[in-house]
């Protein structure tokens, strides 16, 4: 008798788990859609400043991506992503005011000559782990972030300005016009984000979530460790370098203080809030610490006090990022 | 029938006060926006700013044109960054008429760009980097202080006329640095002096100036000639004494070495040189007396040259404001042209604009600081020289 | 030549400001494995601290005596209040610890902005001290060489303790195997935290006798605490005579092409930390005591 009703109650839960789930990817598809759709329509439903600050979030967002398929994907915690930020922007800020190149050509080339450097500093660091790796990446970003101040070059401490924005002429929009550039902005968003899933979902993705797990059992089954560290490393310091492009582009400038070692700290501060487990974690990282900067500048002026505060209950509480957080309380529901 | 006047009277006063009430209505406060590195290395300075702004709106009521002025401040951290971003959250979301403030050339030469390209106006403070009103002019971009070039060059032939054969060159590395010890040389060149070296430190990362002084020391040069300021002067002015210099090597600078609001950091060791300064607050002019007993009504403590730049920006603006009836004009750039039409008296001197937007210097002083038998530290007079003119640079015709 | 001897002087007063800090964090690293980025807030709070002791009394010495003490409180405090809980529970790894300090640095210079505000203080250079010497020829500032005498006497004093004493004993057999340590009976957790609340007060006392000289404001934490891993690093985790000659090297390397090739100034010392870390990643200098 009571083995009948445990299997009634069963397949009542088991119904209800199922009804949970279809709920649970309705209520998720719903969300996806109205996102795209709101960020689609937000320069004409809001402010001008809404779409300013969705630029900063976007662009942040590829930044903390790049950092995420270092520290999500291989569990390589970095403090120097900042320094190819840095990187992206002065490669085009150099291309265009000082060879004089146009775009078309100084975006490439500089992501060119990004990966080449990241090959060889990627070679150096992923000999190490842990915390020697974040401590070899700190001191590889500070070297580039003295050179930038020393160098004539780079203009010194000063920087470089009059990066152009892109030439969208031949489209008859002007890339200044706010507007044109958060579609800019956003088309980029969108491909990186999804060929940052597309690497993650591959099978190069696996190995590095293998690697992630325990690098000797991976080691073990034949796979290259190195060469796939170095893989990931290089894709991270291309992605970091878009971000830096499209941040010289949105200022019209560049200077040391984008490869400075606070960036990269706040970089992963986003990719911790938002989660390590999805792609889109970083971008809403980044959404939840730009926005939370913007009121924090308008609540006080001890920015700094409650940045570090804030970072400090992220990292002892909320280990799994705020998108974790939020589907356990979600799915807790009944 | 009894009651008539009582209920007229009533009427009359309600249709005043509707009246009263839809006027206000129609005349919202003007908002200025002021960005000011309120924190780190020019935060002393930044206050002085600050009050002589307010001493200058305070002198129209802080009104214009029965409107009602409201500042909103914001903190641009010395950083070109965090400036753009500041810059954007006023004019997009506090949506202020105009930008004011600014001490960094660096910060100033990445706004006047983002002003310039989304045509708000923006009324610089100090700034002085010669290519703000030259290489990067803009019609929606003015300056109420001075260029580097305007407050430096004279000052080269100044000390080279009076004795000084020889100097070391010591700043920091970043475009004001340059700019204003650029325009020293040349002046000092073409006067007959001679720039034996030229030391760069790092801007706000330096502590240390022992390799420095330990360079100028073995220049064999006669004076160490420098521009350095907030902490960084303190630092410099205290170790240069450290290392036995004042009287081998003398440390010849400007107000900002020697800023007023750092005589308490330096005690005893304001006293004895000479420096070359835009503002004598013992000035007895009618423009002077007036702004520094309005200052020491509302501050109590006497006002100096950060301060009187700050006023000079905050009386520029309400000027402008005035002259245009309290109303921002629909394209913005003919606020600015409107500013570069005007000539006022200030505490400085007289104030006129060329036509890249930038304000003139008349006269420099050269002070030394005395210390009377009552401990009271008096700025005296040893000499003046004219300000010069701004270096050409600009390609843009407005 | 009087550049090159005066710059001498000005590397080892370098060198022996970051060893005080080096020579806690490279304890606190060796013994706990923990990167604690946070040590320059020690650095930050010791000078306030300090600046405080000195404007209420009026003397230097008994800033340098009080300034420490609120350092070494705060690093007990840290140690065996936030740190080893979150360790047990196994929340956190050593990664996530790490972060936790970098936020803490940045929480402290931001509170210690918001109780002192921006202007940089001071405290007054006792008049035991001012003034400069002569000596082989140059003018160098009395002061500067009480830094000196201050960094040798502590360093000299730290191997005292570690070579000599059963402290020092138990914190070498820490660091060499913590296990055993703990099966010996050692409380292993107070020895942490004390070892913690040490290398906090080091930090702190660095920050007083610095204040005179470079004054004190709230960012003069996370400038200096790179440099001062990088001295870890170079000379070895857990290596405290390592960590001595690492911070002769790194200030003498900073002297010298302040003085001699400014371009390389901010490259120098990241290039060599760099170089350390692939020919030599156990540090330059070899930990002697090691045994077998």
């Amino acid at each position: 008798m009571s083995d009948e009703v445990t299997i009634a109650r069963t397949s009542t839960t088991t119904r209800e788990a199922i009804t949970l789930a279809t709920e649970v990817r309705r209520a998720t598809l719903v969300l996806a859609a109205s996102a795209i759709v709101g960020a689609l329509a937000l320069p004409w439903l809001s402010a001008s400043y809404a779409t300013t600050l969705a630029i900063e979030i976007m662009i942040a967002g590829i930044f903390a991506s790049g950092i995420n398929l270092l520290v999500g994907a291989t569990g390589l915690v970095s403090l120097g992503q900042g320094m190819f930020l840095g990187l992206g922007g002065y490669g085009i800020g150099i291309g265009t005011t000082v060879l004089g190149l146009p775009l078309w050509l100084s975006v490439p080339g500089t992501l060119v000559v990004v990966a080449i450097m990241a090959a060889g500093i990627g070679a150096v660091c992923t000999r190490t782990r842990g915390v020697e790796f974040l401590l070899i990446t700190l001191a590889f970003s500070q070297m580039f972030f003295g050179s930038a101040i020393k160098l004539r070059l780079t203009n010194g401490s000063d920087g470089m300005s009059g990066i152009p924005r892109p030439d969208l002429t031949f489209l008859g929009l002007n890339g200044d016009n706010p507007v044109v550039f958060y579609y800019y902005v956003l088309v980029v968003t969108v491909v990186a984000v999804a060929a940052m899933w597309r690497i993650v979902e591959s099978p190069f993705g696996s190995v590095l979530a293998a690697i992630r797990e325990s690098e000797r059992r991976a080691s073990a089954m034949g796979y290259a460790v190195s060469s796939y560290k170095v893989g990931a490393f290089i894709i991270a310091a291309v992605t970091c370098a878009v971000a830096g492009i499209l941040q010289s582009q949105y200022t019209y400038f560049i200077n040391p203080d984008s490869m400075s070692w606070q960036l990269s700290g706040e970089g992963v501060l986003m990719v911790i809030i938002g989660g390590t487990t999805t792609v889109v974690g970083p971008l809403v990282g980044a959404a939840v610490f730009v926005l939370a900067k913007q009121g924090l500048s308008i609540l006080t002026t001890e920015y700094m006090m409650f940045f570090g505060i804030f970072f400090m209950l992220v990292v002892a509480f909320f280990r799994n990022g705020v998108v974790e957080a939020l589907k356990s309380a979600l799915w807790s529901k009944p | 029938m009894k009651h008539t006047g009582a209920f007229s009277a009533a009427i009359l006063f309600a249709l005043g006060a509707t009246a009263q009430m839809a006027f206000a209505e129609d005349l919202p406060p003007l908002k200025i926006g002021l960005m000011l590195p309120y924190k780190g290395v020019y935060a002393v300075p930044s206050e002085g700013i600050d009050r002589g702004f307010q001493v200058a709106l305070a002198e129209y009521g802080n009104s214009v044109a029965g409107r009602r002025i409201e500042v909103v401040r914001a903190d641009d951290e010395l950083t070109p960054n965090v400036g753009v971003q500041q810059f954007n959250r006023l004019v997009q979301f506090e949506k202020v008429d105009l930008v004011a403030g600014v001490i960094s050339s660096s910060v100033g030469i990445a706004v006047s760009g983002l002003a310039d390209k989304a045509s708000e106006p923006l009324v610089l403070v100090n700034a002085f980097a010669d290519e703000i009103t030259a290489k990067f002019c803009s019609p929606y971009v003015a300056r109420t202080s001075f260029s580097a070039n305007g407050f430096q060059y004279n000052s080269g032939r100044y000390w080279a006329s009076h004795g000084v054969r020889s100097a070391v060159i010591m700043g920091p590395d970043y475009s004001a640095g340059h700019s204003f010890l650029d325009a020293f040389r040349r002046g000092f060149e073409e006067g007959g002096g001679k720039v034996v070296q030229e030391i760069w430190t790092p801007f706000q990362k330096t502590k240390d100036w022992g390799a420095a002084l330990t360079q100028a020391s073995n220049s064999g040069a006669q004076v160490i000639y420098s521009f350095y300021a907030g902490a960084e002067a303190v630092q410099l002015v205290k170790q240069h004494a450290d290392f036995g210099l004042r009287e081998k090597l003398p440390l010849v600078g400007d107000h900002w070495i020697y800023d007023q609001l750092n005589w308490s950091a330096l005690g005893d060791l304001i006293v004895g040189p000479e420096f070359i300064t835009t503002y004598l607050p013992t000035a007895k002019t009618e423009a002077n007396e007036k702004f520094v007993a309005k200052y020491r009504e509302m501050f109590k403590q006497d006002p100096e040259v950060n301060a009187e730049l700050g006023y000079d920006n905050g009386k520029a603006i309400m000027l402008t404001l005035e002259k245009l009836g309290g109303k921002m004009p629909a394209d913005k750039s003919q606020f600015i042209a409107t500013m570069r039409s005007l000539v006022f008296d200030s505490p400085r001197g007289k104030i006129r604009f060329n036509a890249t937007n930038s304000a003139l210097l008349e006269k420099v002083y050269v002070v030394k600081i005395k210390k009377d038998s009552a401990g009271n530290l008096l700025p005296t007079y040893v000499g003046e020289f004219a300000g010069a003119e701004d270096l050409p640079g600009c390609t843009k015709s407005f | 030549m009087q550049v090159f001897l005066t710059q001498i002087l000005n590397g080892l007063q370098l060198s022996m400001l970051v060893y005080l800090l080096a020579a806690g964090l490279t304890l606190i690293f060796g013994l706990m494995n923990i990167l604690n980025l946070a040590h320059g807030a020690f650095f930050t709070l010791g000078a306030y601290c300090g600046v405080v002791v000195g404007s209420l009394t009026g003397s230097f010495w008994l800033a340098l005596l009080v300034g420490p003490l609120l350092p070494f409180l705060v690093g007990v405090g840290l140690q065996s209040m936030v740190l080893q809980p979150l360790a047990e529970r196994g929340r956190s790894t050593h990664l996530d610890l790490a972060l936790l300090t970098f936020g803490l640095l940045f929480a402290t210079a931001g509170a210690v902005e918001w109780l002192f505000g921006s202007a940089f203080l001071s405290i007054p250079t006792p008049v035991a001290l001012s003034g400069h010497v002569n000596l082989l020829g140059i003018s160098y500032p009395v002061y500067r060489l009480f830094i000196i005498g201050v960094g040798l006497a502590v360093a000299v004093g730290l191997t005292f303790v570690f070579d000599r004493t059963l402290l020092g004993a138990t914190l070498r057999a820490g660091v060499d195997n913590r296990a055993m340590v703990t099966a010996l009976g050692v409380n292993i957790n107070a020895l942490f935290a004390i070892v913690f609340g040490l290398g906090a007060a080091l930090a702190g006392l660095a920050g007083v006798i610095a204040a005179p000289l470079t004054s004190v404001y709230s960012q003069m934490g996370i400038t200096i605490v790179v440099e001062t891993f990088v001295v870890v690093v170079v000379g070895g985790l857990g290596n405290l005579r390592g960590s001595f000659y690492a911070s002769l090297i790194v200030g003498m390397t900073n002297a010298m092409s302040q003085a001699y090739l400014p371009e390389v100034e901010m490259f120098a010392i990241y290039a060599l930390l760099i170089g350390v870390m692939i020919v030599r990643p156990q540090g330059l200098f070899r930990n002697v005591e090691r045994v077998g």
